[in-house]
């Protein structure tokens, strides 16, 4: 066991005296895609089930919900039952009434699943709120872009964190191909923020020694900067800092690019983790530059998640990009995963060398149609899953995605339920996503 | 109130910040209309159709004849009409033709005077919401819209009002800051280049948009008619009903602008914004009437009730804080 699988375990895990059903898919489950299925379905179920009667007996805005929509904890019987569990749209999370901290508090005291105490907070502006709401949940609090005029903010306890991350960090970091005691990761963007993809990067790759770990820079993305780049315009001070911002992380870009050049001559494995837009964009630049780095030998790895959003048009199918990642970075295509997950999800759905996206076994997904009704493998619809990794909130959501769902891989012999092809919005779905924020940062620069 | 405030309130000076929203909304149209050469090429073509049938360029050129309301009134409709009052926010003002015969034919026909306030209020919000519907075009006042298919949602406003003042109920209008919801801007944003990238260089829509209030009852109730319940059904959102938030946008606060009349030159930058996107401000009508259509198909088949039941199958309501903590409190002595 490295100095990595150790850190995992610590930052992590949680007490087997302790776990819930959920937790022995989590931590129990030595492969969380070569399993006996027979048994981790039963094991889902049951792990489900448990969660249901959580909310529903700690939730009161549940449990009014599920009354409403006539469906009680002992309703669920059997598999074909979870269907039955109500649902809530990802919008739910950003139905707050205002941002002051104040009423944001009541909001999160109303909507959670676990008590969160009295309201001590003596800060000021929304983001000490948001540190302050972390320390109070020993957890994570993360944010979208605010593209629609709203945040959508999630508020995850310690329980929700740990599990998250432990299977995160399994997922990407140890199941496709182990990082040595010396490998090094990387992430293109900035992690002092509580935009999603940065918290969860900070969070996630704390399980690294600090001078291996590497971030385009250290400034922190306020909220009131994403505010900004949102269009909800403030006081110049924040276009100041944004400003900042921004050349920072051009600066970072050819800091970065110059590291790389180093790893690779010192033929370091290294770990990127970055949206596929970004690492799209430094391949330019190498190509501009000329550069062409070989990580190939040292079992390097590429992971993109957070798909294209807006950047649709200049979307190139999977295929071609591994090609591009293996000409530039001399990375095999089988070493490039694309991943995909839900900032309301505590699982993911990671590519196999088919690049059919295996979700983790916990979750229990769906796909429905117009009216919300669950709809059969094989067929194209909404996205919605039932996540009983989620403690602090109900994590039964109804998401923006469209999606096909096929009950197994059809190349590989891994287990789990697959989503094949492209992943898009629905119509009606928020297009925008915190990757194209970051973007966005970048090209702020250039105005 | 001051004389230069009540001089802005009834729409003699336009305020300042309607002004400036409009400065800062003309600045990105201007880049993204250079940016796309093809639109303004077929916007040529749209001026030319409309001036070979001796038209104005920014004009809708639809025949509205069929929609005209007017039709619906009968001779005894116009007897004994409501008196024309000459208090604030009773009174006729730009756009809001209240002391006009048609209008208070109307307003009659509704039920004025004769229900109690809400239940007129009711009556006059479902007549505009779902009689008259939302076209882009130039602003035509209350009567026009009246007279005609609809109009943009400020003279959806402008019908309400009148309606509202006929019957002796006082009326204001308030313009806001808001978002579209994705359904929204799935229909009216997404599918055009230059209402996309406008929209995305400015962030949100300022005062573009706007609410009725009404006073009822010792309270100003807001009340938007804009989305007829066909083109919230055909958007695939729920129906909103009198009082109801509708779904289709998100209000930005703090940036309301009230206002008692419509202010003066309103009507002058609307025109000039519907001259410049002419072309693409036909595509959006059309699309409206297929949404609209698909919409009457979903609400025929199944009805508003069944649909709504479906559509608010997911709407939640929060318990209050009090509420939760008697609830955790009875939970934490149950598991004892």
């Amino acid at each position: 066991m490295n100095y990595l699988q150790k850190n995992l375990e610590e930052y992590f895990s949680i007490p087997k005296d302790e776990w819930k059903e959920v937790d022995k898919l989590i931590y129990g489950l030595e492969d969380y895609f070569l399993y006996d299925a027979k048994k981790v379905r039963e094991q889902r179920f049951k792990a489900i089930k448990e969660a249901f009667m959580h909310h529903y007996e700690n939730n009161l805005f549940y449990h009014k919900y599920c009354k409403e929509n006539n469906v009680l904890p002992h309703d669920i019987k059997d598999e074909e039952d979870l269907k039955k569990i109500p649902l809530i749209p990802d919008k739910f999370f950003k139905d707050y009434p205002d941002e002051d901290p104040r009423i944001l508090y009541e909001w999160l005291y109303r909507i959670t699943s676990v008590d969160i105490g009295e309201f001590d907070f003596k800060g000021k502006t929304l983001q000490d709120f948001l540190v302050w709401a972390e320390n109070k949940l020993n957890g994570i609090v993360t944010h979208s872009s605010g593209t629609t005029g709203k945040f959508s903010f999630i508020f995850r306890d310690d329980i929700t964190r740990r599990r998250m991350f432990y299977s995160a960090d399994k997922t990407l970091l140890f199941s496709i191909y182990p990082p040595s005691e010396n490998a090094h990761i990387i992430y293109p963007g900035l992690i002092k923020t509580h935009l999603t993809m940065g918290r969860w990067i900070a969070e996630g790759t704390k399980i690294f020694k600090q001078e291996y770990r590497h971030f385009l820079t250290d400034k922190a993305l306020t909220i009131d900067i994403v505010r900004l780049l949102a269009g909800q315009v403030r006081g110049m001070g924040d276009k100041l800092k944004l400003m900042i911002i921004s050349k920072a992380m051009h600066k970072g870009q050819i800091k970065l690019l110059n590291m790389l050049k180093e790893m690779d001559k010192k033929g370091e494995q290294i770990y990127i983790l970055t949206f596929p837009f970004q690492l799209y964009d430094l391949m330019k630049m190498m190509e501009e530059e000329g550069v062409y780095l070989n990580f190939g030998e040292s079992n390097s790895v590429i992971i993109t998640g957070g798909g294209w959003k807006i950047h649709e048009h200049r979307k190139i199918s999977t295929d071609e990009f591994a090609k591009m990642i293996e000409e530039f970075f001399g990375i095999n295509k089988n070493n490039y995963r694309d991943v995909y997950g839900m900032s309301e999800m505590n699982g993911l759905a990671l590519e196999c060398e088919a690049r059919y996206k295996h979700l983790h076994p916990w979750i229990y997904p769906m796909v429905l149609d117009e009216n919300l009704e669950p709809m059969d493998f094989g067929e194209v619809g909404r996205f919605a899953f039932l996540d009983p990794a989620a403690n602090s909130y109900p994590g039964f959501i109804i998401t923006g995605d469209k999606v096909k769902l096929l009950e197994a891989c059809p190349e590989c012999g891994r287990e789990g339920i697959v989503i094949e092809g492209e992943i898009t919005r629905m119509a009606g779905a928020e297009a925008k996503g915190c990757g194209n924020l970051m973007r966005e940062i970048m090209a702020e620069e250039m105005r | 109130m001051g004389f230069f405030k009540e001089v802005v309130d009834v729409g003699n000076i336009p305020p300042f910040s309607l002004i400036k929203n409009f400065m800062k909304a003309s600045l990105p149209l201007s880049y993204v209309l250079a940016k796309n050469p093809n639109v303004m090429f077929k916007t040529v073509n749209a001026w030319k159709k409309r001036l070979e049938i001796s038209k104005p360029p920014w004009e809708h050129i639809e025949d509205e004849s069929k929609y005209d309301a007017t039709k619906l009134l009968s001779d005894d409709d116009y007897k004994d009409l409501p008196a024309v009052h000459d208090e604030k926010y009773l009174r006729p003002t730009r756009f809001c033709e209240c002391d006009s015969k048609e209008i208070r034919a109307m307003a009659k026909k509704l039920g004025a005077y004769e229900k109690e306030p809400l239940e007129y209020a009711k009556s006059i919000f479902y007549f505009v919401k779902n009689k008259k519907y939302l076209v882009f075009k130039p602003l035509r006042g209350a009567v026009g819209v009246l007279k005609s298919k609809g109009g943009v949602c400020l003279d959806q406003m402008n019908l309400l009002i009148a309606l509202a003042r006929a019957g002796g109920i006082k009326a204001r209008y308030r313009l806001y800051a808001f978002t579209p919801a994705n359904e929204m801007a799935d229909v009216m944003l997404n599918h055009d280049p230059v209402l996309k990238e406008t929209y995305e260089l400015l962030g949100f829509l300022d005062a573009l948009h706007g609410c009725a209030e009404l006073w009822i009852d010792g309270e100003w109730i807001q009340l938007d008619p804009t989305f007829s319940d066909e083109l919230e059904a055909g958007m695939g959102l729920p129906v909103a009903e009198f009082g109801e938030e509708p779904a289709w946008r998100k209000r930005i606060p703090e940036r309301d602008i009230i206002f008692e009349g419509f202010p003066v030159m309103f009507k002058s930058l609307l025109s000039g914004m519907a001259f410049l996107l002419r072309h693409t401000v036909d595509k959006v009508n059309e699309k409206l009437d297929e949404v609209r259509e698909k919409g009457r198909e979903i609400l025929n088949s199944m009805g508003k009730e069944e649909y709504n039941r479906r559509k608010k199958k997911v709407a939640i309501e929060l318990p209050t804080m009090e509420e939760v903590r008697a609830f955790r409190q009875k939970a934490i002595q149950m598991h004892r």
